[in-house]
């Protein structure tokens, strides 16, 4: 068995006086694919930071090749080839590929501090052909998908010849369809004998992938796992310290009126979508990247425009192009990409939650202090969202529970109609379950939902209903009934409307 | 009570204000202890006239700088609104509609500024650049070079009129800060400025309509910056085509030095109104000492920068 080529040793970490890591003891050989997990919150991407010397520890100590180090910056651990993709990507969107795989490295200068671009291009090129990718090197960032940004960001830690490469939450931003695009270049960089830390909240990818798994725990070491089949079940039991009994939740219950009727819906992206969805019921929306599930629901919460089309809200017609209208209507919408569109990173966790509801807080035009303090602690009491307190800023909070928080704001609206776009997105399996557990109450409540999402497993868990979009149209719609993931896999990427079937 | 100060300094935009409560009481007691002249009743009243009406027209300018836009039209939308009020008043016009009148010019400004940047959609810094020159342009228009003056002494008096010593420009400035202050921190409008200002797409998933913020905010900008002009007429008893020139540099220093975030989001009130006093306390210590105004400047800008530099955020 080989050394292991990175090795922390007791680290610990406070923020303003709460311990977040408690003595970590963590290892990754060579050629080695190490899963970490853990709860939201419980520390994983601290640690990582510490590593790559973005925070500096309270104590512990980091071995690298059998030698203590301490980074004063990333690039620093970049150079020696421990280098970190961050679950929030650190690209310029307006520089192109090259530029940003090369960014800060001399080597491409000349003596009069000139940039040698024909080196430069030449080799983005190579390294991104190596990587299997197919990308032009001179297009700006901000034109490219998010798996290609990812590429871009595994690109950028290959040129510097990693030896060690942190992977926080990866496929987290990618839809499910893109995921074993990115395995396949994990596996290679793994085959060339980097050392690969993969941090995820989804245990079918760390089943797959890993070699084994470190499971911390309220920053604490919980164990380490050879993985190998039916060994997640261990590993998800050692994280939250207790089983998932029923990971799915799925009552029986009987649909009201219909809330939502979307009658020929156009525009960006999406053309003639029609769909009902009852008080009670909850519809699966499903389709893989630019299936226009988001153009959906954007149009109908009137955040982009609706060229042709209606959308009634309980037989009511809603007015086009205004969030407020259907905010008033009585629908919820939380993006998918939280921290551009959720939440104010800046801003506190009681200015976050009440948000969207201010007005229903207000007396005499004055804010009610005490109203919002109780009503906020019971939000964070229901959905358990981990913090010092409600003041603490956002920015502050682990990826899943800034998730909560955003989730926390439109349930404070009491909507007819909650839109959930990735709900679960970069949250832990605990708080998952709690989501699903809390999509069944809302329904059984009489809510009518919307789940949109890429993760096939997840959409068959908890829908009654699953309708499937393709390059802007539905594509199929099914009771969720014994239907297998192959069906909607295949009316997620057919053509629909047959004039442009090849 | 420790803690309290601890988490208060902590927060964001709060440290300028403890800065600058140390910063001013050094500056007036040392001002008090080298000028015989300085703490007096009659300079006291002085320098509070001074400061009424930049104190005024700082205000929207700062709720205006949180929603990240800015605004350098001010000092010309005081030049057309005095001009136009001082005409009105040598026409004959009863004060009361001249100053009715006047405010609806103000607003009237305000909302071509508010049209621009919330409607057309256009950058804050060019909108205003370009209503300023517009407006100064139409100053000269109405002055035809010449400047008003001959203006009725009922309404020169009000700049000399006190109550308990104070005046009541700098009263009713007063009133303006806390009515601000008070909406900033207790309503909805002061949560969902600070939204827009930190980030515009998410306060817009969340149903706030910064469009109609944008605007509601320059049309306050314009009426107060109308208000301030009547005040500033009264002390100078006349209007040339010059009038308040530049008032929108001074605003923005004072502003700036209190510590609110030009780039949007951050920023409190208590901090604007702290940087006025600051400012106009330091111009009025130097006046005394016999610094010429081009000094001042240069002072007054070191201050800025030096308030502006932030020590090197220690690592967490
Ligand atoms: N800069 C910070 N200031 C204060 N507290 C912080 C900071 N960064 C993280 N924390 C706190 O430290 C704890 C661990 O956070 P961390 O981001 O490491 O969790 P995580 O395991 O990566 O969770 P997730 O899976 O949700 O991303 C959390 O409780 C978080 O609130
Ligand atoms: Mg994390």
């Amino acid at each position: 068995m080989s050394e292991p080529v990175l090795q922390t040793k007791g680290i610990e970490k406070s923020f303003f006086g709460v311990q977040v890591l408690k003595g970590i003891d963590f290892e990754v050989r060579r050629g080695e694919i190490m899963g970490l997990v853990g709860e939201n919150g419980a520390g994983k991407s601290t640690l990582m930071k510490i590593i790559t010397g973005l925070y500096t520890n309270d104590g512990g100590t980091i071995l690298f090749e059998g030698n203590p180090v301490v980074f004063p910056d990333p690039s620093k651990a970049r150079d020696v080839g421990i280098s970190i993709i961050h679950q929030e990507f650190n690209l310029f969107s307006q520089l192109s590929v090259a530029e940003n795989i090369f960014l800060d490295r001399k080597d491409y200068r000349n003596r009069y501090g000139i940039v040698d671009w024909k080196k430069m291009y030449g080799d983005a090129e190579r390294i991104l052909r190596e990587l299997g990718a197919d990308l032009d090197v001179r297009t700006l960032v901000r034109q490219l998908s998010v798996r290609e940004q990812q590429l871009v960001e595994i690109a950028k830690a290959v040129s510097a010849n990693a030896k060690v490469l942190i992977m926080d939450e990866p496929s987290a931003a990618l839809p499910d369809n893109e995921v074993q695009k990115m395995f396949h270049v994990v596996r290679m960089l793994k085959d060339r004998g980097v050392a690969i830390v993969y941090i995820s909240h989804r245990m079918k990818e760390i089943e797959e992938i890993c070699d084994r798994v470190s499971v911390l725990r309220d920053g604490r070491n919980e164990g380490v796992v050879e993985m190998s089949k039916g060994k997640v079940d261990d590993v998800i039991s050692m994280m939250i310290g207790r089983e998932i009994s029923d990971y799915y939740p799925h009552s029986r219950r009987s649909f009201g009126q219909v809330v939502l009727r979307v009658e020929g819906v156009s525009g960006q992206g999406l053309e003639e979508t029609s769909l009902e969805i009852k008080s009670g019921e909850v519809v699966g929306l499903y389709g893989l990247a630019g299936s226009g599930t988001t153009d959906f629901a954007e149009i109908v919460m009137g955040l982009s425009r609706r060229s042709a089309g209606k959308v009634f809200y309980k037989e009511a017609e809603v007015k086009r192009d205004s969030i407020k209208a259907a905010m008033s209507a009585g629908i919820a919408y939380v993006p998918p990409d939280r921290r551009k569109e959720g939440i104010i990173v800046m801003m506190d966790i009681t200015q976050n939650t009440v948000m969207a509801n201010l007005r229903a807080y207000e007396k005499a035009g004055v804010l009610q202090n005490k109203k919002i303090y109780e009503k906020v602690e019971e939000h964070v009491e229901n959905l358990q969202i981990k913090c010092a307190g409600q003041s603490q800023q956002v920015l502050r909070l682990s990826g899943g529970n800034q998730q909560k928080v955003v989730l926390a704001k439109w349930l404070d609206r009491n909507p007819g109609l909650l839109i959930l776009n990735e709900p679960t997105r970069g949250v832990d399996v605990g708080a998952k379950s709690e989501i699903y557990r809390m999509i069944d109450k809302l329904a059984n409540e009489g809510l009518g939902i919307l789940m949109i999402s890429s993760e096939v497993p997840e959409v068959l868990g908890v829908s009654d209903r699953v309708v499937v979009m393709c390059r802007g149209r539905v594509t199929g719609e099914y009771v969720n009934e014994g239907i297998g993931q192959d069906v909607l896999l295949k009316a997620a990427s057919s053509n629909a409307g047959g004039e442009e079937n090849e | 009570m420790r803690k309290f100060l601890a988490d208060y300094i902590k927060k964001d935009g709060n440290r300028n204000v403890v800065l600058l409560i140390v910063y001013l009481v050094i500056q007036t007691a040392a001002f008090s202890i080298l000028l015989p002249n300085f703490m007096t009743v009659s300079n006291f009243q002085n320098l509070m006239r001074q400061s009424a009406e930049l104190g005024m027209v700082s205000i929207p300018l700062a709720i205006v700088l949180m929603t990240g836009n800015i605004d350098l039209s001010i000092g010309s939308v005081m030049g057309v609104c005095a001009i136009s009020m001082a005409r009105m008043l040598r026409a004959g016009l009863p004060i009361p509609a001249a100053v009715l009148f006047t405010v609806c010019i103000g607003a009237l400004a305000g909302s071509l500024n508010g049209f621009c940047v919330a409607k057309l959609h256009l950058d804050g810094l060019v909108a205003t650049i370009g209503t300023q020159v517009m407006l100064r342009g139409f100053c000269y228009i109405l002055t035809g070079g010449r400047s008003v003056s001959g203006l009725p002494s009922e309404f020169t008096r009000v700049s000399k009129m006190y109550v308990l010593g104070v005046p009541i420009s700098f009263l009713l400035m007063l009133a303006i800060f806390a009515v601000a202050i008070f909406v900033m921190q207790k309503t909805r409008i002061g949560i969902q400025v600070h939204a827009v200002g930190y980030n515009a797409r998410a306060s817009r998933f969340s149903g706030i309509e910064a469009d109609k913020i944008k605007f509601r905010l320059f049309v306050m900008s314009g009426c107060v910056a109308a208000i301030a002009s009547m005040f500033m007429l009264m002390r100078f008893a006349s209007a040339e085509s010059e009038f308040a020139n530049g008032y929108d540099t001074d605003t923005l220093v004072a502003i700036l030095l209190g510590g609110i975030n030009i780039a949007g989001g951050s920023g409190n009130m208590l901090g604007a109104f702290l940087g006025l006093i600051t400012v106009a306390i330091l111009k009025n210590g130097l006046n005394h000492i016999g610094m010429t105004a081009t000094y001042q400047q240069f002072i007054v800008g070191l201050l800025i920068v030096i308030s502006a530099v932030r020590l090197p955020k220690k690592r967490d």
